[in-house]
This record gives C-alpha cells, sequence and structure tokens, in this order.
C-alpha cells in the first residue's frame, strides 16, 4: 500500500473536485430521494383525506391554523437562496486562497505528459476512449448526449411532479438519471481521475504509478475469437451481433418501461416517434456498459469492424 | 383556547435566519480580510525582506561609516592628499576674480537677455508657424497668396522688447525689433553663453586637473566607499520604497524579480553572508563577473535557472519545484549557467569547475563514446571533407565523360552551329575540371592536415603485438584499475568470456613486425631523465600518496610489468614511429598525442630501462584462447557492442561509430527521456528525481539503473565505471547540466567572431594537448612541475620551470612562434636540444601540430594579448657608432648583469646560462615588450628570476642603476631603448667584438 501515492493523486489540486464528487454526490442523491419519499407519503395522506387536501396547501409540511396561505418567494424563498449563495462563495474564496491554480510545467509539443489527462469534467469522454473508437468515443457518444439532454422534455411530457421533488411520478426518470449520470459519467470521471495511470493503465488506489510498469494484456477483436477472418465477412458478423444487442436491449427496455400499471399509462400517451427516440437513446446508454464489460472482462477490442468505422 | 395554543408558529415566515445570516456573512467578510491578507502580507513575502533589509543595512553603514571615513582622513592628511590641495586651492585662487566675472556675465547678462529675446520670437514664429500650415494644406492659390502676404506682414512688424545688458550690470535696453532682428538677438546670445562658457572651462583647467589628480589619489588610496558615498547610500535607504524589485529584458521575455528579497546583491559595499543577518542580503560573491554581464543586459535567472517571475515563497522563486523546468543551480553546480552562451569554449575565464567539467570529459575520453558539439570536432570535419572528395570525384568523372561526348557529337555533326555548340560546351567542361582539380588539391591538403589532427582517445591497439605482454591483455581488460588505480581506462562490466574474446581479436588482428633489438641503458640515468626532461608534465608515477607527476597520461608505476623494452625505447625515441600499416597511407596516419622529446636513442634506452623496472614482477595467468581464431571472430562483435573502436584505432574496426548518446544538449533533455528505471519512484521520493540527480549518479556508478532489472547481459547498461571522485563528479554534472539548447538569441551567445574566437579555438588545442601541464598560461593554472619535490624544494632547480606564458603573444613575433612550435629545436641537425632555453632539462617537446593548428596556437597567443597578426615589426632607430659603442659597454658592464645568465652562444658561458639567449632576440622578441621586460620584468612575469629596478628614472630618461660607463652616463637618451636597439642590431661583426670584450 504506497500511501504516498494514493495522497498525491487525492491531494493534487485537479482531483479536489473528484474527491469532493464521492462524497456530494451520493450525499445530495440520498438528500433529494429523502425529500422525494417525504413528498410522496404527504401526497398520499392528502390523496386520502379530502377535507386535509383542500386546507393543506403547503406541500412539505402538514398545514396548521393560524400560517399564511402561501408563502411568498421573497423573502421567504429568496433569503435562503441569498444564505446559501454567501455559504457558497465563503467556501469558494477559501478554496482559492489556500489552493493555487493547478498549473503544470509550460508544455512542450514534442514530448507528451503520461499520463495525460483532460480536464476533471471531460475524463468520462476521454475513458470512453479506452471501450469505443475516437469516432465513436469523440464525436457520436457526445454528441448523442447532447441531443438525448435536449429532447428530454419532448419524450417526457408528464405535467405531474413538477416544481418538487417526487420519487413516484418521476420513477423511470430518476433511474434513468441513477444509471445514465452517477453509475456510468461520475464513476467513468471518478476512473479516469483516481484509477488511471501512466499509460492509461489500470492502479487500484494504493498502488505506485509506475512509469516502467508493464502489463500483459492483448485485446482481441470479436471476430478474431470466433475465427472470421476476412471482408465482408467481418462486417457482416460483427453487424448482426451488434443487430442481436439492440434487440435484446430493446426488448429489454420495453420490458422495464412497461413493468408497472403507472408507466404503461405513461407508455400510452406516448407517440411513436417519441418512443422511438426513447429506445434509441436508451440503447445506445445500455451498450456503454455492455461494452466496458466485454473489455475489461473479456478482452475484446471491437464487436464490428468495418472499413469505415468501428464499434 | 387551548387548542390555539397549540399552535406552533409558522416554521416559514416565522422563523428568524439572522443568526444564520449573521454566522455567514461574519465568515464572508473574514474570508475577505484573510483574502486582502493573503494578498498583501503572504503573497508578498518580500515585503518583510525589504523592510529587514532596510534597517539592518542602514545599521550596516552607520557602522562602516566612521571606520571608512577616518581611513578617508588618513589619506586626506597624507602629505601627497595634502600637496595637491594647496596646489588646486593656489590654481582656484588665481581665477577667482576671472570666473566670478564670467559667472556674473552668464547669469545675470547673457542668459536673461537669451530668454527673454526668445520669449518674443517664439510669439511671431508660432503666429508664423501656423499661417506656414494653412499655406501647405490650402488648394487655393489666391488664399496662399493672401496668406503668404500675411505672414510677409508679420514678419515685418516691429516688436517692442525690454531686453537686459548683456554685460551683466543689471540694466535694461528698450528695443524695437523686427522677426529676423529677434531671431539674430536670440542666436547671438546663444553663441556668447557658449563662448563665456568655454573660457569658464579654460580658465578652470589646471585646477581641474588638480582637483582631478587628488581625487584619483583618494580613489586609488581608499579601500571601500568613502564616507560621502555611504551617506548618500544611508540616504538612499531612508528613501527606500518596498515594492516588487525587477529587471525585465524585453527581447528575451525575460522577468526577474530576484532583487525583491536579494536586496544586497548589487550594493557598492561588500556585504557577507551575515553582515546583514541573513545570507539573502550579502552582496554577489563574485562581482567580476557581473561587471561582465550587467544584470540590466542579462538578468539573473539567465545564469542561474530559477523562476525569475516568482516572489511567492523560495521555493517557487528558486524553480525547485516539480513543474518549473529549470530549478535553479545548486552551488558546486552554479557555473552550469556559464556554458548555455559559452558553449564554444572549452575553457571560460572564472569558470573553474565547468572547465574542470569540460576538461574531464575532454581527458577522461568521454567523447569517445558520447559525441558533444566541439570535442573531437576534426574527425567531424574530415568526414565531410573526405564526402566533399567524393563528391567532387564523381563530378569530375562525370564532367570528363560528358565531354567526350560532347567532342563525339561535334565530331560527327552535319551542322557548323550545333558542332560549334557542342565544342563550346566540352571547352566549359575542360575548364570546369581544371577547376574542380584545383579544388581537390585544397581538399587533399585539408584532409592531410585533419588526418594529422584526429587522434582517438586512447593508444592504438594497432601494435599490440608489438608493445604489450599477451598475458597481460586480459587483465587489463578485466578491470583496469585494478592493475593501475586512476586509469583513464575505465572498467566494463564484462564476463570473463567477453574478456578472453575481445583479447583474442585484439591479440590476432594486430600488427604484425619487427623491432629492432635494443641493449639496456642505465636505469639512474633513466630515472634522472625521466624526472627531468618533461616526461612528468603528463606521466606520473608511484600510487596513492606517493604520486608525483601529470594526470594527463598514464601513471608509469607498473609499465614495466606489462610492456616490452624494445617497443618501449621506440616509442620513447619517437612516437610517430609505427610499423607500417598496410591499410592506412602514410600521409593520412593519425599521429599519437604523446609528442617526441627529441631524445637520443640512448637517452631512450636509459628511460627505458628504468620505466621497464618499474612494477612488481607479477606473472600474469597464461592465454593461449588468444590464438584461437573462433575466439576472435566472437570478439569482433563484443568490441562493437562496447564501442572499444570509439577510442582506441582497432584494425578491421576503423571505421566504427560512436555508440553513446550525443550529450550536446543533454542538460535540456525532457526528464522523462532520462531513464530513471526502477529508481524512478525512489527518486521522486528522496527528492533527486531531476538531471542533477540522474547524471550525479550515473556518473557515480554508471550501472546504477540497472538495478534490480531483468535484463539479459548484452541488454544491461554499457557505459564503464570510471570511478570518479566527488569534485570530478561535481565538474561533469556542471558540466551537463549546462549543456543546454539555449533559448538566448544570439547577441546574447558568447559567439564572437574576432580574435576572442581566437583565443576560443586555441584552448581546444592547447587543452588537447595539455599545454598547461608544463606551462602556467592562465592565472591559478597549477603545472604538474609545480607539484614536483625537485622543483618545489630545491632551490637549484628554482630556475628550471618551463617558463610561463602569461604574456607569450606580446614577448614573441607570430612566425617565429609558429616556426619554434613546429620545430623547438630551432635547428634541422642539432635536434637534442631546446631551441630558445638551452638550458632547461625539461625540454620543449616536438607536437605533430598540422599547419593549421599551428597557425591556431599562434593566433591564440597574440589573440590573448591583443597582438594583431600578421605582425608589423615597429621601426626602429638605427644605432650610431657611437651608440652601438656605448651599448657594448653597458652590455658587459657590471650595471647590466645581462651576460651573468643569459646564453650568449659562447658554450663555455653558456654552461651557467639561465636565460635565453639574446643573439636570437631579433628574431623572436618584439622590441618594445623586450623594452618594457628589462624596465619592470616582475610585473610581467611574477617570479621571474630577471632582476627588478636595473634603471633608475633620471631627467626624463631610463638609466642604468650602478656603475656605468661615463660616456653612457653623458648618453642623452634612454638606456633601456639603447640596449633593446643594440640587441635588435646585434650581428656577427658586433657579435665578435662583443667576445673580444668578455
Amino acid at each position: 500500500m504506497d500511501w504516498h501515492q494514493l495522497w498525491t493523486i487525492v491531494s493534487l489540486p485537479d482531483n479536489i473536485p473528484i474527491v469532493g464528487m464521492l462524497f456530494i454526490i451520493p450525499f445530495f442523491t440520498w438528500y433529494g430521494l429523502r425529500q422525494a419519499f417525504a413528498n410522496d407519503r404527504l401526497a398520499e395522506r392528502l390523496e386520502g383525506d379530502k377535507a386535509m387536501a383542500r386546507t393543506h396547501h403547503r406541500k412539505a409540511e402538514p398545514f396548521q391554523k393560524g400560517w399564511t396561505r402561501e408563502v411568498a418567494v421573497w423573502p421567504y424563498l429568496l433569503r435562503m437562496e441569498f444564505l446559501a449563495a454567501i455559504i457558497v462563495t465563503f467556501i469558494l474564496m477559501v478554496w482559492s486562497i489556500t489552493l493555487d491554480a493547478p498549473l503544470e510545467e509550460p508544455a512542450n509539443p514534442s514530448l507528451t505528459m503520461n499520463p495525460s489527462k483532460a480536464p476533471w469534467y471531460f475524463l468520462g469522454l476521454q475513458e470512453m476512449l479506452v471501450y469505443f473508437d475516437p469516432w465513436i468515443a469523440g464525436v457520436v457518444m457526445p454528441t448523442l448526449i447532447i441531443i438525448g439532454l435536449i429532447v428530454i422534455p419532448y419524450i417526457d411530457e408528464n405535467p405531474l411532479g413538477n416544481g418538487y421533488y417526487t420519487y413516484r411520478q418521476r420513477r423511470f426518470a430518476i433511474w434513468t438519471f441513477i444509471f445514465g449520470f452517477i453509475i456510468l459519467w461520475c464513476s467513468m470521471i471518478v476512473i479516469g481521475t483516481l484509477i488511471r495511470g501512466p499509460g492509461w493503465m489500470w492502479f487500484w488506489p494504493g498502488m505506485t504509478w509506475d512509469h516502467n510498469r508493464l502489463i500483459f494484456e492483448i485485446n482481441r477483436d470479436l471476430h478474431e475469437i470466433v475465427g472470421i477472418t476476412s471482408q465482408p465477412w467481418i462486417g457482416i458478423f460483427g453487424g448482426l451481433v451488434v443487430g442481436g444487442f439492440m434487440t435484446v436491449a430493446g426488448y429489454l427496455c420495453h420490458r422495464i418501461i412497461t413493468a408497472t400499471e403507472f408507466s404503461r399509462k405513461i407508455l400510452d400517451r406516448m407517440t411513436l416517434l417519441q418512443y422511438a427516440i426513447l429506445q434509441g437513446l436508451l440503447i445506445v446508454m445500455l451498450a456503454l456498459p455492455v461494452k466496458i464489460a466485454a473489455r475489461l472482462l473479456f478482452r475484446i477490442k471491437y464487436v464490428w469492424v468495418t472499413p469505415w468505422f468501428n464499434v | 383556547m387551548a387548542e390555539d395554543k397549540k399552535v406552533q408558529p409558522d416554521p416559514i415566515t416565522t422563523k428568524s435566519y439572522s443568526v444564520h445570516l449573521l454566522v455567514s456573512m461574519l465568515l464572508l467578510m473574514a474570508s475577505l480580510v484573510w483574502a486582502v491578507y493573503d494578498e498583501v502580507e503572504v503573497m508578498r513575502p518580500y515585503k518583510d525582506y525589504q523592510a529587514r533589509f532596510r534597517a539592518y543595512y542602514q545599521g550596516f553603514l552607520m557602522n562602516l561609516r566612521p571606520e571608512q571615513a577616518a581611513k578617508e582622513e588618513a589619506i586626506r592628511n597624507s602629505a601627497e592628499y595634502q600637496a595637491l590641495n594647496a596646489e588646486l586651492n593656489a590654481a582656484e585662487g588665481v581665477v577667482l576674480d576671472r570666473i566670478a566675472d564670467l559667472d556674473k556675465r552668464t547669469g545675470r547678462g547673457v542668459i536673461p537677455r537669451m530668454t527673454a529675446a526668445r520669449n518674443a520670437f517664439q510669439v511671431l514664429r508660432s503666429e508664423i508657424d501656423a499661417l506656414r500650415y494653412q499655406v501647405e494644406v490650402s488648394g487655393d492659390e489666391d488664399d496662399k497668396a493672401s496668406i503668404r502676404e500675411d505672414i510677409d506682414a508679420i514678419r515685418a512688424r516691429v516688436v517692442e522688447v525690454e531686453l537686459p545688458l548683456a554685460d551683466g550690470s543689471g540694466g535694461t535696453e528698450e528695443l524695437e525689433l523686427r522677426y529676423g532682428q529677434l531671431e539674430a538677438e536670440f542666436l547671438g546670445m546663444q553663441e556668447a553663453r557658449a563662448s563665456l562658457q568655454a573660457e569658464r572651462l579654460e580658465a578652470l583647467e589646471e585646477a581641474n586637473r588638480i582637483r582631478a589628480e587628488r581625487d584619483a589619489l583618494m580613489s586609488d588610496r581608499l579601500v571601500g566607499l568613502g564616507a560621502t558615498q555611504i551617506d548618500g547610500l544611508i540616504a538612499t535607504m531612508r528613501d527606500f520604497d518596498i515594492g516588487i524589485k525587477q529587471i525585465h529584458l524585453m527581447d528575451i521575455d525575460l522577468v526577474d524579480r530576484c532583487e525583491s528579497c536579494h536586496l544586497g546583491i548589487r550594493q557598492p559595499v561588500e556585504i557577507g553572508p551575515t553582515d546583514l543577518i541573513y545570507p539573502v542580503f550579502q552582496s554577489h560573491p563574485r562581482p567580476e563577473l557581473l561587471a561582465v554581464h550587467d544584470p540590466e543586459r542579462f538578468g539573473c535567472s539567465s545564469c542561474h535557472n530559477g523562476n525569475g517571475r516568482a516572489t511567492r515563497n523560495v521555493t517557487k522563486g528558486h524553480g525547485r519545484h516539480k513543474f518549473w523546468l529549470w530549478p535553479m543551480f545548486y552551488r558546486e553546480n552554479f557555473e552550469a549557467g556559464c556554458h548555455q552562451c559559452h558553449s564554444r569554449e572549452v575553457v571560460t575565464p572564472g569558470g573553474e569547475t565547468l572547465n574542470q567539467g569540460r576538461e574531464l570529459y575532454m581527458n577522461k575520453g568521454c567523447w569517445g563514446c558520447h559525441r558533444f558539439e566541439g570535442f573531437d570536432s576534426e574527425s567531424e570535419e574530415l568526414t565531410a571533407v573526405r564526402q566533399q572528395i567524393r563528391n567532387l570525384s564523381s563530378d569530375r568523372d562525370a564532367n570528363a565523360k560528358e565531354m567526350r561526348v560532347r567532342l563525339d557529337l561535334g565530331d560527327t555533326s552535319a551542322d557548323a552551329s550545333a558542332a560549334r555548340m557542342h565544342y563550346a560546351r566540352a571547352e566549359e567542361l575542360r575548364l570546369t575540371n581544371t577547376r574542380v582539380d584545383a579544388e581537390l588539391h585544397n581538399l587533399a591538403v585539408e584532409e592531410e592536415n585533419l588526418a594529422r589532427e584526429v587522434k582517438k582517445f586512447g593508444p592504438s591497439l594497432k601494435e599490440i603485438r608489438l608493445k604489450d605482454r599477451k598475458e597481460w591483455i586480459p587483465v587489463w581488460i578485466k578491470d583496469p584499475h585494478e592493475f593501475r588505480p586512476g586509469s583513464k581506462m575505465p572498467a566494463f562490466r564484462l564476463l570473463d568470456e567477453e574478456v578472453r574474446q575481445i583479447s583474442a581479436y585484439l591479440w590476432q588482428n594486430a600488427l604484425n613486425g619487427q623491432l629492432v633489438q635494443h641493449p639496456r641503458g642505465s636505469a639512474d640515468r633513466g630515472k634522472e631523465l625521466f624526472e627531468t626532461r618533461g616526461c612528468m608534465g603528463c606521466h606520473s608515477i608511484g600510487e596513492g600518496a606517493d604520486q608525483v607527476g601529470g594526470d594527463f597520461a598514464a601513471n608509469l608505476s607498473r609499465v614495466g610489468d606489462k610492456m616490452n623494452y624494445d617497443y618501449m625505447v621506440r616509442w620513447i625515441h619517437d612516437p610517430s614511429e609505427v610499423t607500417p600499416d598496410p591499410d592506412v597511407p602514410d600521409a593520412l596516419r593519425p599521429r599519437p598525442i604523446m609528442p617526441s622529446l627529441r631524445l637520443t636513442i640512448g637517452e631512450a634506452r636509459d628511460i627505458a630501462t628504468y620505466l621497464s623496472d618499474q612494477g612488481t614482477g607479477e606473472e600474469f595467468p597464461a592465454a593461449d584462447y588468444m590464438d584461437d581464431p573462433a575466439m576472435a571472430a566472437a570478439g569482433q562483435d563484443v568490441i562493437r557492442h562496447y564501442g572499444c573502436a570509439g577510442c582506441h584505432e582497432i584494425s578491421g574496426l576503423e571505421e566504427e561509430g560512436r555508440i553513446g548518446t550525443d550529450l550536446t544538449f543533454e542538460g535540456s533533455k525532457p526528464l522523462e527521456r532520462l531513464d530513471f528505471a526502477l529508481k524512478t519512484h525512489e527518486a521522486e521520493l528522496d527528492g533527486w528525481y531531476s538531471h542533477k540527480g540522474f547524471f550525479e549518479r550515473k556518473l557515480e556508478n554508471p550501472a546504477v539503473f540497472d538495478e534490480g532489472k531483468e535484463r539479459e547481459h548484452l541488454e544491461r547498461l554499457r557505459m564503464p565505471n570510471f570511478n570518479f571522485n566527488e569534485s570530478e563528479i561535481d565538474a561533469l554534472t556542471t558540466f551537463l547540466l549546462g549543456a543546454v539548447e539555449s533559448t538566448f538569441p544570439e547577441q546574447y551567445r558568447y559567439e564572437p567572431e574576432d580574435e576572442r574566437a581566437d583565443v576560443q579555438e586555441g584552448w581546444w588545442i592547447l587543452t588537447r594537448h595539455n599545454c598547461t601541464g608544463c606551462h602556467q598560461i592562465r592565472p591559478g593554472n597549477e603545472s604538474a612541475f609545480m607539484s614536483i619535490p625537485r622543483y618545489t624544494d630545491d632551490p637549484d632547480w628554482a630556475e628550471q620551470f618551463p617558463p610561463q606564458l602569461y604574456t607569450e603573444g606580446a614577448r614573441v613575433q607570430p612566425d617565429w612562434l609558429t616556426e619554434f612550435l613546429r620545430n623547438p629545436a630551432l635547428s634541422e641537425t642539432d635536434v637534442n636540444r631546446n631551441g630558445v632555453r638551452s638550458y632547461l632539462h625539461a625540454r620543449m617537446p616536438t607536437f605533430y601540430f598540422s599547419d593549421r593548428q599551428l597557425s591556431k596556437i599562434t593566433r591564440f597567443f597574440m589573440a590573448r594579448d591583443s597582438q594583431p597578426v600578421p605582425y608589423m615589426p615597429e621601426d626602429m632607430a638605427p644605432l650610431t657608432p657611437s651608440e652601438r659603442a656605448i651599448g657594448r659597454q653597458l652590455f658587459i658592464s657590471d650595471a647590466a648583469p645581462c651576460l651573468n645568465c643569459h646564453m650568449t652562444g659562447i658554450p663555455s658561458q653558456d654552461v651557467d646560462a639561465t636565460a635565453p639567449n639574446f643573439l636570437i632576440a631579433a628574431e623572436r622578441l618584439k622590441p618594445n615588450w623586450t623594452y618594457r621586460w628589462m624596465l619592470e620584468p616582475a610585473s610581467i612575469a611574477p617570479g621571474t628570476a630577471m632582476p627588478s629596478e636595473l634603471f633608475a628614472r633620471d631627467a626624463g630618461r631610463w638609466i642604468f642603476q650602478g656603475d656605468i660607463p661615463t660616456a653612457a652616463r653623458n648618453y642623452a637618451g634612454d638606456h633601456a631603448d639603447l640596449i633593446t636597439r643594440y640587441m635588435f642590431q646585434m650581428d656577427s661583426t658586433e657579435l665578435s667584438r662583443l667576445q673580444a670584450l668578455q
């Protein structure tokens, strides 16, 4: 256990946000969900008790007599926001006084630093490069992510649950978020920051980042494992495998989407276009962990090799 | 109502957040205060430094002042100063009234009048200028004409002015003047002022001269600053502004704020490390370097490295930070900074550590494996010349071929004009080839020159069959340091099998030849000769504490154990005599680095006899395998692998290149490219993950980065172990750290084109040939002779040191020097002698210099003393017969003890001579140097045996001190000049007259 190495990585000013993220993201996820469940419980009580529903307008707490019926944004919300702004400013001040900008040595065009890491918020994308063709990981995926974020309001038209924390109304959205953002995106950032060392090799926390480390790692394309050696069979084989994956993944997604009464109701309200886009995005998202597993566990480089692109 | 009491207050509208707000606001304010404090104090630590410096320095100066004032007072009270002062007062007194009058006329008359005239004149002129501009921009001719009329009107306008009188009486006069008159008045006054000032200066000339003399006396005698200067410094400290002190050099974008903390660095007072409590405030320990590298022009970090911009803390400012690529050099490597601009030099004045590093690089043979620009440049030039010869030869052949074709075409062509064209082309080619031939001839000469100059570092191994004992060879290769501690041949990490293979290859591929058999000589005479002829300028003998002699060449303590007697005789007698090598034409044969001492064969035998007795008589194990051809075949690959041919001439491997990496820019190689191997992590943890750390460890143990590696034997690091000591490692590290690719523009680098370049080039040859082993060429360099007990302990030998060459260029004529270096015997027949100082036991050897090198060495000495090349003899007045007679008398008089020491060419007298033959003075020396030499030899060559104060000043000329003939006493001219002319105009008649008088 190389504590010195661990400390070097963790205490790097560059990595402070990531170390913070390790704690902050789970905390706020938990905190948000707690509020969501509390709201859901309240909603349930109000639904069961018509009299209470009429008198209880404030959603978080049971209404009591003598309270104002409505709470205005000013001053009651803004003062909290003001307080939060002050505290955040204070934290940023202290942070910027105590930690200097993480500048490194002057750039040398003839020498690439090792490991050569992107800014922390791009490390997820960089980590994806391990698993995909640069064309896929660098262009297609980021574009799809942005498109996906843009189309969310057009796919999810459910007006319920707007403006307050709720799990019941947003079950599907929350789980997609937890899977796509927290599990995939954030963990890839964490891997890229804390785990990937020189040569972009996998170093468990506490291992020495040895520049001379050698590991035996041979990745092969799927068709080589199967024994197909010539185009166009390689392309056709890969296409079939990818097609198969999409079919299976699409089916699984459909099963999940139609798992409950509630979600079936939502599904009924969607147009075919909306559903197709949703399915497409979900399948692509699912492809990521599948490919990660294929690479890390089975040492498969590409599944689908064509003269134009590799998947 | 009971229910009402239970009603809790509204948690949103009634809850007060005042405390939260207050606390967070206070925190925010505190962070603001912290930020300001951080910005103003923590990030600006130099403020504290500056406050302390101001206080300590003032105190220091206050303490210094009385001491300096007392010194100053003492000088002021000295008779000499007082005399000058009195003289000054007298001179000033004489002109006092005149000065007062001049000042009055200038101050009260001319200047006020000039000002008044100018003011009036300027009003008119600006009006005119404005109108002129309108003329220039106006497009209409009529307008122009009318404005011009306006201008003329202004010119004609009469202005009333009141002008003070020019005589300074204080009166004024009212005048009516026009534009032109005003201008004339103004210019007239300007002239008057200038002439008055000139007059004043002239009046004070004498007084100013005396004052300058008086002040010079003060500044010459006073060590340190005077009281007034100290007061000035104290005053500056009082007005000292706290703030960043920086040097900004636009052209290299360098910003150095070093002096924000190192405030004493450029103070005119010497401040020791503890004088101001903290060493940070000391003045630059080597102000002489600052004097030639003005920080305003060079900055600090350009020499020292470090991060000149950083002022946060010491670590950052000194660049001792992981991400700063140019950390400040540590004390032991300070001089590394010199090399990036002085990269053409092998000797940089003032850079002793750096020079030692370069000398080690040269004299430990590092360049045998590692190319470094400048070292062994001859072999690169030779390759280039040979390539050029090949190209030109093939051009010539192609031309000749085309010429034949054209001639044929011309002969067969039916068309007359076409035929003419072909013939013309053929003619052109013929002429081209003539030129090419001429060029090829020049190149051939150059090739020969260069072939003479190219010398591999180690001895040629082509002759080892004749030279060495067979069984000794593997023992030596296995570990040279075991046989000869301190040997320049490093220890390779060879397997026993490899040693055998190498030995077999060398043995079987060496030249076969016949050596002349020599009888033994006298070992006693040999010892005497070895110790006195000059062998020990390069070679040492004795081991450990007993070691005596130079370390440039091998230690010969055990040479008898390894070397054949007959070969040794031949080698000592004439190192250039070699066994004929069928592969190399004689003209291109490399010459050995060892020079010839022009010994007789008898002397050579004596020395060889003495040396062959040196050793332990150890018997080495038999080595029959060295005759096994299979062994030899394997040996070639091993020799190639270890790069033996980088330093040695080896048959069959003449064209081998260097096996090491080029080190010219090793200091600026990215750290990541230095292979720390398994030591990387350890180096990072222990703080030596740096160029310095790498070089030091690698030099100490070249195999260190193999440690722990699983590698095949042939994959292991090949660099052999030199057993460097600590100071050698520091010197080499300094050199390598300095070996950077400079980012500075050309004007910063020391790459002179003038005669200073001759000095740079000369040092390369001098260092390579160990001239400093015998001669002192620059102050501080100790020759090997200075460590030989005989020379230092025995007063009779004090005059036996080889001459100092501090001012050789001023002393001798360049043509003579070239010839002397070519053949120091100065004779084709009588070679067993020194040409100039035949009384010296040590002999100036004959080096195998090429013409090019001879001219470079000559130019080196001339350039160093700012002597023009070629030399133009000064005009010398011919001696009149009477002068000649006086000169002769003086020459042999007791007052001029010339003949007590100087050689005359008369054998009976020269036996006791201890100074050069002045009969060759005319062709050897420069008259004006000779003149100066006679007057004050000690200041030209400290410690010389030539007596000082032979002459005394008398009525504006130098005359001999002591008893001199009456004719000389009555002679009106300068005696030193007369003697010089006498010497330079000596001829055979005069010489025989002189001899007759003896």
